[in-house]
């Protein structure tokens, strides 16, 4: 026995010290500290349907933060997934993961990505352009759709693979919005095209039987030259293809055309000027297109601010554009019915907020919530009534046990989401 | 079984000494250079405070909180570290290799011992995975060390106190050295077992075929690797996204199994039908 003390000792030390430090020490919760929010100010119910994706760096450590979710009850960190998802997960997206879960095999093999979905109480879609890489990047491709349709009731699926229409003409495709409206399923989706040296952008609506998975029709709702000379460039994007994943009445794009002139006032740089803004409406029951202008929302160009919006909210017949200004956030509301301008509504924000919070329009609210928080960040969230433009909430991101998490950090928030 | 445990304890003696080197080189190195990083820090900060009037905010603006992760970031830290792991990997060939070259081609009495001769295989293997483990296990109990000394050299105004899982988070590879969870470890463990096992076959492979062993061996390491990443290839190329990540991990962990008894199975075959000496 004497001569295996040296292998006993090792042996002991490695179990005795592995051991505690994997039972004593605990995983999960040591992530980083709890947040939660805070009521400063009037109905805490406005808050309590949401959830704020954040990522947590404490100063002065390394490292790349951590993912996590906030709302009114606690903090939920990324890492609490399984190691499995850690090592084979593809991505994280609530709406995926409820998918995932109930039409478990269905969803094999499906790209994650919300703009190719489409849920109602009848039917859950997936649309998605596949392609082959066979020649050299930039040469056109075999884009071929990739349509799935789920029949909840009857639990039946419609699968079927169709060749793109023109498919050699596009060396990109994305798809935006899916809908399903009778009978027929539509996907927008935008394409580049390669034409005598410039590039286009075409936004089509392909038109499915939802029945058999056939290509129906293949529209083109905008065409518009992507850039013409290197001095102009346009932005043709739809407005409302993210976390919209249920049944809309308008699909709705904006187009922009800017151009880099030389400001002779302002010794001499190259500023963006706006030469054109128009949107273009789309009925997604009637398929009636409908160009218009909004003079309302001023294609302006400031130093350092977007005056024109990526992302619209869109509900039922109304579009509401959130538009920030230096002293608070102008909110347009907008008819696609009638083409007109239902009002504007200005939210005031304090000068805590930094140049870029996270805007959203949802369920008559607009919520504004601060992007970077900080321990001594005071009032980090607002939500106001789009109506009114009344302050119905407002609240802070709280650390929680601030004595047991002691140094800076900071907090950035990517996004809301509406449980 | 007693034949295995003698020929463990036999394997390690035979490294203890570098072993101790190892373990003494570590504790010295980071000690020390907790030591060192702390006091530069802290006459810095004098200098800014004291000499140059500065006040004490914006010197820990310019220079931060004094927290584990200036230790960990320095060579202090992971130079013992990565000193470890390299000798541990030539260890990897110089336990066999020794035994061939070596005075007196000791693996000729190693083999006619009267026991199973996979005993020397494991007890060999057992060896470098123990000492992996108490190399790991020395590390853990130092950064508790390190944790309670960085107290006693820093006062608590300019001192960012870490939890150990934040330490361990602020130098990059830890997370395979030591995972957070217990889940993790005999992953990274595990893959790294098969991966000795593997290598301990191919070094069999070379020592029964020589110099044609070498090419063999080659062929046998990079067919071993293919298998494990089987189920990455068949969900990216062909199959996107059709397994689930807990599939996956399912799939991964039969993958890696079916490498290491492929690995053992081998490697007994070797040593009873084809070894040389």
């Amino acid at each position: 026995m004497k001569r295996y003390w040296k292998l006993i000792i090792l042996t002991a030390a490695v179990i005795l010290i592995l051991g505690l430090f994997y039972t004593k020490t605990g995983t999960a919760n040591d992530n980083g500290p709890s947040f939660t929010i805070k009521k400063i100010q009037g109905n805490e119910e406005e808050i309590s349907n949401i959830l704020l994706d954040a990522n947590y760096h404490q100063s002065r450590t390394a490292g790349s933060g951590h993912s996590l979710q906030i709302s009114a009850e606690g903090t939920k960190y990324f890492n609490e997934q399984s190691i499995a998802e850690q090592l084979f997960g593809f991505g994280w997206d609530r709406q995926i993961e409820r998918w995932q879960k109930e039409y478990r095999s269905y969803m094999r093999g499906k790209w994650p990505s919300l703009s190719s979905f489409f849920e109602n109480g009848k039917f859950l879609a997936y649309a998605d352009v596949n392609y082959n890489f066979t020649g050299p990047i930039g040469s056109s491709r075999d884009f071929t759709f990739d349509i799935d349709i789920l029949h909840k009731e009857t639990g039946g699926r419609v699968k079927r693979e169709t060749e793109v229409p023109n498919r050699n003409q596009y060396y990109s495709m994305s798809v935006e919005n899916v809908q399903v409206t009778d009978n027929v399923l539509k996907v927008f989706t935008s394409n580049q095209v390669e034409h005598q040296g410039n590039h286009e952008i075409e936004i089509h609506v392909y038109t499915f039987d939802i029945q058999t998975g056939e290509l129906l029709d293949d529209k083109i709702i905008i065409e518009e030259k992507e850039s013409l000379d290197a001095n102009q460039w346009a932005e043709i994007m739809i407005l409302n293809k993210h976390e919209h994943i249920g049944e809309e009445e308008y699909v709705l794009a904006k187009v922009l055309n800017v151009e880099h002139v030389q400001d002779a006032e302002n010794s001499g740089d190259y500023v963006e000027q706006v030469q054109q803004l128009y949107f273009v409406s789309y009925n997604v029951e009637t398929g009636e297109i409908k160009q218009f202008e909004i003079p309302e929302i001023k294609p302006f160009a400031a130093a350092g601010i977007s005056p024109i919006p990526d992302k619209a909210q869109i509900s039922g017949s109304t579009v509401y554009f959130a538009i920030f200004t230096t002293d608070g956030i102008d909110v347009y509301s907008y008819s696609l019915e009638t083409n007109s301008l239902q009002g504007s509504q200005k939210v005031p924000l304090e000068k805590s907020f930094s140049d870029s919070p996270v805007i959203k329009v949802a369920h008559e609210r607009i919520y504004i919530v601060e992007w970077i928080n900080k321990r001594d960040t005071d009032k980090s969230i607002i939500v106001a009534d789009v109506e009114s433009g009344e302050i119905v909430y407002s609240g802070r991101i709280e650390l929680q046990e601030p004595e047991a998490h002691s140094g800076e950090y900071e907090l950035y928030i990517h996004d809301i989401i509406f449980n | 079984m007693t034949n295995f445990f003698k020929l463990l304890r036999f394997e390690l003696d035979r490294f203890f000494k570098l072993y101790i080197v190892l373990i003494v080189v570590t504790i010295v190195s980071q000690l020390a250079g907790l030591v060192i990083i702390s006091k530069l820090y802290m006459r810095r900060a004098r200098e800014e405070i004291v000499v140059n009037q500065n006040s004490m905010e914006s010197f820990l603006e310019t220079y931060g909180q004094f927290s584990l992760a200036n230790l960990t970031h320095s060579l202090w830290f992971f130079g013992p570290i990565a000193l470890c792991i390299v000798s541990l990997l030539i260890y990897v060939f110089f336990i066999w290799y020794r035994d061939w070259f070596g005075k007196n081609t000791f693996i000729y009495r190693l083999l006619m011992l009267p026991t199973e001769r996979l005993n020397v295989y494991l007890a060999k293997a057992m060896t470098i995975f123990t000492m992996v483990l108490g190399l790991v296990s020395l590390q853990i109990v130092l950064i508790y060390l390190e944790m309670n000394l960085v107290r006693l050299l820093v006062p608590r105004d300019f001192r960012l106190d870490l939890t150990i899982h934040e330490v361990i988070r602020s130098f990059d590879y830890f997370n395979i050295l030591i995972p957070d969870s217990f889940l993790g470890f005999l992953i990274s463990y595990g893959t790294g077992l098969m991966a000795v096992f593997v290598l301990f076959t191919a070094i069999l492979i070379e020592r029964s075929y020589r110099l044609k062993g070498v090419f063999i061996g080659g062929l046998y390491v990079a067919a071993s690797f293919f298998v494990f990443i089987s189920p990455l290839i068949l969900s990216e190329i062909f199959l996107p996204r059709f397994f689930y990540p807990i599939e996956m991990f399912l799939l991964e962990v039969f993958a890696g199994l079916i490498v290491m008894t492929g690995a053992i199975w081998l490697g007994y075959y070797l040593l009873n039908k084809k070894i040389r000496v």
